[in-house]
């Protein structure tokens, strides 16, 4: 099941830098762009998901292969983390106004960096608007690139509900980017099954 | 026309990658989670606060016992009785002898000489 050579996690296990160099560079990326999905702000995002590596490699010997991949696990690793920063942010007593000011400054400095790609940008704020579990659900899978049955792993249910969250998820994306011509291929969706 | 919406999900993640590189490397992104992962807990806290507990408790001990103040000798200690006096005050005794009543306690009766 796992999608890592044994012999770079007994490297990484035995404490060796350059293994866990090698792990970072093959799954930062992905982390990353979960955190940014997930939160929204990149300040945010970089902060967990270097947080979840941190974790991750001082921990790397409760990693088992036969359980998950290495790339679920760190995907676990880092969901709960984004839930908790959200759930603190929610508690967070920063004013209403500072905060939906740093917010929308954050969420400016991804926009115009989509900015000169079409529809990204309103493919973007349409993902940030998706309901929390819809969310976690679509980021999973188009930008973690995991499959039905590891989103399920992650999300904590079974992959027939990792599928429907990502369908009604990709639905809503549907319906709000439908006015600008977009529209949702399902034969791709469903043969990626 | 309609566009898919997969491909453009799947178009993001390279868009966003770029966002987050932009700023510092690779390089400079691991040196700064290696160097936490490296970073070891430092043990001397727990070893001051304990030594610092043990001290306390021992210390407070010692002195107690020299004192001779600790629980086990208060609770060991015999029970101070109760003083009951069974001796009368002079007024007691006159108003007895006089068939008044001076206190709560009726007046003793005397009983006829036979």
């Amino acid at each position: 099941m796992s999608d890592m050579d044994p012999e770079l996690l007994a490297r990484a296990c035995a404490g060796q830098e350059a293994a866990g160099a090698e792990l970072f560079a093959a799954h930062y990326p992905a982390v990353m762009r979960l955190c940014l999905a997930l939160l929204g702000d990149v300040a945010d995002a970089e902060e967990v998901a270097q947080d979840s590596f941190v974790y991750a490699l001082k921990n790397i010997r409760r990693y088992s292969p036969e359980r998950s991949a290495f790339r679920t696990w760190l995907c676990v690793i880092a969901v709960s983390r984004c839930r908790n920063k959200r759930r603190r942010r929610l508690l967070d007593l920063l004013p209403l106004s500072a905060a939906a000011l740093s917010q929308a400054a954050t969420t400016r400095e991804v926009e115009q960096a989509l900015a000169a790609q079409g529809l990204r940008t309103q493919l973007w704020r349409a993902i940030l608007d998706l309901p929390a579990d819809l969310r976690e659900a679509v980021a999973l899978r188009y930008l973690g690139g995991l499959r039905f049955r590891e989103i399920g792993e992650v999300m904590g249910c079974n992959d027939k509900t990792a599928q429907s969250r990502v369908r009604l998820g990709v639905e809503r994306l549907r319906r709000v980017l439908a006015p600008l011509g977009a529209d949702v291929d399902w034969q791709a969706l469903e043969a990626a099954v | 026309m309609t566009r898919p919406i997969e491909p453009m999900l799947r178009g993001l993640a390279p868009a966003l990658d770029r966002v987050h590189l932009t700023g510092g490397g690779w390089p400079e992104l691991w040196a700064r989670v290696n160097a936490v992962v490296q970073r070891r807990t430092p043990l001397w806290p727990v070893l001051a606060s304990g030594t610092l507990c043990l001290a306390l408790f021992l210390g407070s001990t010692v002195v107690g016992v020299m004192l001779g103040v600790t629980p086990t000798a208060a609770a060991q200690a015999a029970p101070t009785p109760l003083k009951v006096s069974q001796v009368m005050t002079p007024d007691e005794t006159q108003s007895v002898r006089a068939g008044v009543a001076a206190t709560s306690t009726p007046a003793p009766v005397a009983l006829p000489d036979r």
